[in-house]
């Protein structure tokens, strides 16, 4: 197990000095950000000075260098834009991000098992049917669309929610900016476990013992849930773990639309603004709790699982 | 025996009372009740009547006359706050902007939101007159020139910034002295154009009330670009360690009318009226600015009542916000000057004539009426008022007048339509940014047409503004023809150095002599009228040799709520001290 533990770690940091590169040098591609730093007077002369002085002239190797060095400090440097470190301006972001996140799962959660297992349960009936037809929309909706639909309908037309923001009025306000984006933003969340119960479930209830308990005489409930539920439980926990780390990527649309201030925006606002320090910080944070996600959850699955403990030992 | 079981059957033991059923039963069951006590006090919140909030307090309701002494901090002690502290009894006006400010040090803000809080926070020199556009009195409330080196500024007595100290002449030569700097804490400063421009050599006090600026050369603009220069207190903003600068990128100290009380990045701004403001006092008790990235999102707030002023409609949406009930539509032709610039340095646009064409073929009322809603005009000349030469009227739209020039220029139609010289195509790339200005590819694909028509092949390549702004910008090696727009400055001197060749974003390497040697007397001339004269020699040179196909002054709309009373200014400036509250 130890050896286990030790290999995905390592697996981990690979990825995250793969995804920090890749976007290092994608952004430095669409040009160095000297222009951020002059007057919009400023003659070509004096762009050149400020280059110099920035270090953006020195050979690629060097700057990537400078920057791996700090990086793996925890030091992505300064913003461009902003004058203060990459690291302060991400972590205070990061809060709002992961308290979106984390509401869109528990919403997803919260919805798509009782769909699931009255779809499993009741299999090709009009509930099964209608409920299939409501996970596909929410998968295919963009979070673009239904965010503004939301917005219209229960900010707009119905004014039962407030229109962007997080809120400012103390917890019960924050919690009304809360709902509309975390909605949103579970939506895909909630249709795709909605089926993954669902089909888990069927396969699990088609199994002998499950027969076996039927036969016994066990109520509908008890066999269900406490035979059949258990068992369907396992992929869907892996995929939960996973799907927290997507949707903090799918964050990205969201805070746009509503107006959050997370993480997700801040990288929106940092490429519009070439603010390219920001940019890999926002990346290499995102990834971080993604893979550190991925990870536990593989770690959690040999716990839930003893057949995967018993392979990997 | 029973861990044999518990294996088979799947059942981990974790410890002695958590096994893998608890677990998630636990989980489960507290996430469910989170969520359903969540939900429930949310919806609650929702049918119950709202607390008092600035979107939802009815008109009539504001009573800025009963509203009880701030309790707000100096803006050097503000702190991020989980709640907004309110003026008790004062409705606060919301703007909301695209993005938020990054910096509010005065001498590294680089953007319209960021001067957007500054022009509350602090006290400005001079302020450009949002209908005239001329120079009016600010904090420098007379000027004049001692002689041709030397300007004298008086400054009101008494003023204090918001900390406490005194807003004094000492303050007037500190901030002359720091914003004329090129670097500031070892970092390139981003408004060093007012040392540059002026040509600022220093500052001195003649007594408390009275400052002397001395340049190296004449220089005219000096009350023009005081207008983009801020009073800052020296006790605060002389320390150039970069914990300082760190501090007051967030924490501004001013003399303006409001007082920075709290900041949340990203998320909003509250900005409170200063009781010890020197100048008139505000109308409105309480700014908190936000930025809506999304237009969809900012519409929607204006038409619910939680926002009073919003920026960029988009011309589509003007329709929508002028049949709202709660708002209304405030337009004005900016300053920023959209155009397609061509690149005088390739051999197909040299020649005059060539470049004179394409104006004449580029149809801007089918532009205007197709997507701006018809209330663009088009770009006169390359100057702005209040320096735009009177009587002067736009390149006419007139196909065969193009056509006749290009056959001229010795460019005739091959046996497919296209141009050709010389057995040479006329084919060009026109490059476009997508999103960065209002309708800026769709303009392309409307010139794009329009050159077609005169036989010249056109290929459009619209690229995001992070990419184009690097070809553009840094390299100064866009395509042949490229949309462009360039800021709001109305000095007239700062137009006209979009196409100086020394200009680093000037990408279309324009050259003409005359021009340059009228540039360089420009930047010395005192007089007003020979300055003005000299523009318009420039300007006769600018529109018979354009170096761009004159687009059009952006217009810039705003959705305003129809509780207040504030108009667009082409300056793009947001301030509140100028609305009032009617509703």
């Amino acid at each position: 197990m130890a050896t286990y533990v030790v290999r995905r770690l390592l697996q981990s940091v690979l990825v995250l000095l793969g995804v920090t590169t890749l976007a290092y040098f994608i952004l430095f591609q669409t040009g160095d950000p000297t222009f951020l730093s002059v007057s919009t007077d400023a003659t070509q002369a004096e762009v050149e000075r400020v280059r110099h002085l920035l270090g953006f002239d020195r050979p690629w190797y060097i700057q990537y260098g400078e920057f791996l060095g700090k990086a793996v400090q925890g030091d992505f440097g300064t913003s461009l834009r902003q004058g203060l470190p990459v690291t302060q301006i991400v972590l205070e972001r990061l809060p709002a991000t992961l308290e979106l996140s984390a509401a869109a799962i528990l919403i997803a959660l919260l919805v798509a098992f009782p769909v699931g297992i009255i779809s499993a349960t009741r299999r090709n009936s009009v509930w099964d049917q209608s409920s299939m037809l409501g996970a596909m929309v929410g998968q295919s909706a963009p979070n673009f669309f239904l965010g503004i639909m939301l917005l219209f309908v229960f900010g707009g037309m119905l004014n039962w929610f407030p229109i962007g923001g997080r809120g400012q009025g103390g917890p019960e306000d924050e919690l009304r900016h809360l709902v509309l984006p975390a909605l949103t933003l579970s939506a895909f969340s909630m249709a795709r476990n909605a089926r993954l119960v669902r089909s888990s479930l069927l396969e699990t209830l088609g199994l002998e013992y499950v027969t076996v308990a039927w036969a016994k005489g066990l109520a509908e409930r008890a066999v269900v849930l406490r035979h059949a539920l258990r068992n369907a439980l396992i992929p869907v926990v892996t995929v939960v773990g996973l799907e927290f780390g997507a949707l903090l990527g799918g964050a990205v649309i969201t805070e746009t639309v509503f107006a959050w201030p997370g993480v997700g925006a801040l990288v929106v606002k940092a490429i519009g603004q070439k603010d390219f320090p920001v940019v890999v910080g926002c990346v290499t944070m995102l990834a971080t709790v993604f893979v550190t996600l991925n990870l536990a959850v593989d770690l959690l699955y040999g716990y839930l699982d003893p057949r995967v403990r018993a392979t990997r030992q | 025996m029973r861990q044999e079981i518990e294996g088979q059957t799947g059942e981990v033991t974790w410890g002695a009372r958590l096994n893998r059923r608890r677990f998630l039963r636990l989980v489960a069951l507290g996430a469910g009740a989170g969520t359903l006590v969540s939900l429930g006090v949310a919806c609650q919140q929702a049918a119950a009547p709202a607390p008092p909030k600035p979107a939802e307090s009815k008109p009539g309701e504001a009573k800025p006359a009963e509203a009880k002494p701030a309790e707000s901090k100096p803006a050097a002690e503000a702190k991020p706050a989980q709640q907004a502290p309110a003026v008790a009894g004062a409705s606060p006006v919301i703007v909301m902007q695209g993005v938020d400010a990054n910096t509010l040090d005065p001498a590294f803000r680089n953007s319209v939101p960021e001067f957007t809080m500054n022009a509350h926070v602090f006290s400005f020199h001079t302020w450009r007159d949002p209908k005239s556009l001329k120079i009016v009195p600010e904090f420098v409330q007379e000027w004049k020139l001692v002689d041709e080196r030397t300007w004298e500024f008086k400054i009101p007595s008494g003023a204090k910034f918001h900390d406490g100290t005194p807003a004094d002449a000492e303050a007037v030569k500190f901030s002359l002295t720091r914003q004329a700097k090129q670097q500031v804490g070892g970092k390139p400063t981003i408004q060093g154009t007012f040392g540059r421009l002026t040509s600022f050599d220093s500052a001195e006090v003649v007594n408390a009330t009275t400052v002397r600026m001395k340049t190296k050369d004449p220089a005219a603009i000096v009350p023009d670009l005081l207008a983009s220069v801020e009073v800052m207190p020296p006790g605060v903003y002389a320390d150039e360690s970069e914990a300082n600068l760190a501090k007051i990128a967030t924490q501004p100290v001013g003399s303006g009318a409001y007082k920075l009380v709290e900041w949340v990045k990203d998320d909003r701004v509250v900005l409170e009226a200063f009781d010890g403001y020197w100048g008139p006092k505000p109308n409105i008790k309480q700014v908190i600015v936000k930025p809506v990235p999304e237009l969809s999102t900012r519409v929607l707030a204006l038409q619910n009542g939680q926002a009073d002023v919003i920026v960029n409609v988009a011309p589509d949406q003007v329709p929508i916000v002028e049949r709202s009930e709660k708002g209304r539509i405030s337009k004005v032709a900016g300053g920023r000057n959209i155009f397609i610039g061509m690149r005088y340095d390739r051999p197909f646009l040299t020649d005059k004539r060539v470049r004179q064409a394409f104006n004449y073929a580029f149809n801007f009322d089918a532009v205007n009426r197709a997507l701006l809603n018809g209330a663009g005009t088009r770009t006169k000349t390359i100057l702005n008022p209040p320096h735009e030469p009177p009587d002067v009227k736009p390149y006419p739209y007139d196909l065969e007048k193009a056509k006749s020039l290009l056959s001229e220029a010795g460019w005739k139609p091959g046996s497919d339509g296209i141009l050709n010289k010389d057995g040479q195509k006329f084919s060009v790339t026109l490059m476009s940014p997508s999103g960065r200005y209002i309708k800026d590819k769709e303009i392309a694909q409307a010139v794009q047409q329009d050159l077609q028509r005169l036989g010249v092949e056109v290929e459009l390549k619209v690229l995001d503004w992070s990419v184009y702004a690097g070809d553009i910008l840094n390299k100064r090696d866009p395509s042949e023809i490229f949309l462009l727009g360039l800021g709001a400055p109305f000095t007239g001197q700062e137009e006209l150095n979009y196409i100086h060749k020394d200009f680093s974003l000037n990408s279309t390497h324009w050259e003409n002599d005359e021009y340059h040697k009228l540039f360089d007397e420009l930047k010395v001339t005192l007089d007003d009228k020979k300055r003005q004269d000299l523009m318009n020699q420039m300007w006769a040179i600018a529109y018979d040799d354009p170096p761009w196909i004159y687009v059009y002054h952006q217009v810039d709309f705003y959705g305003v709520s129809k509780r207040i009373e504030w108009e667009a200014a082409a300056t793009e400036r947001i301030r509140m001290t100028e609305a009032k509250l009617v509703g």
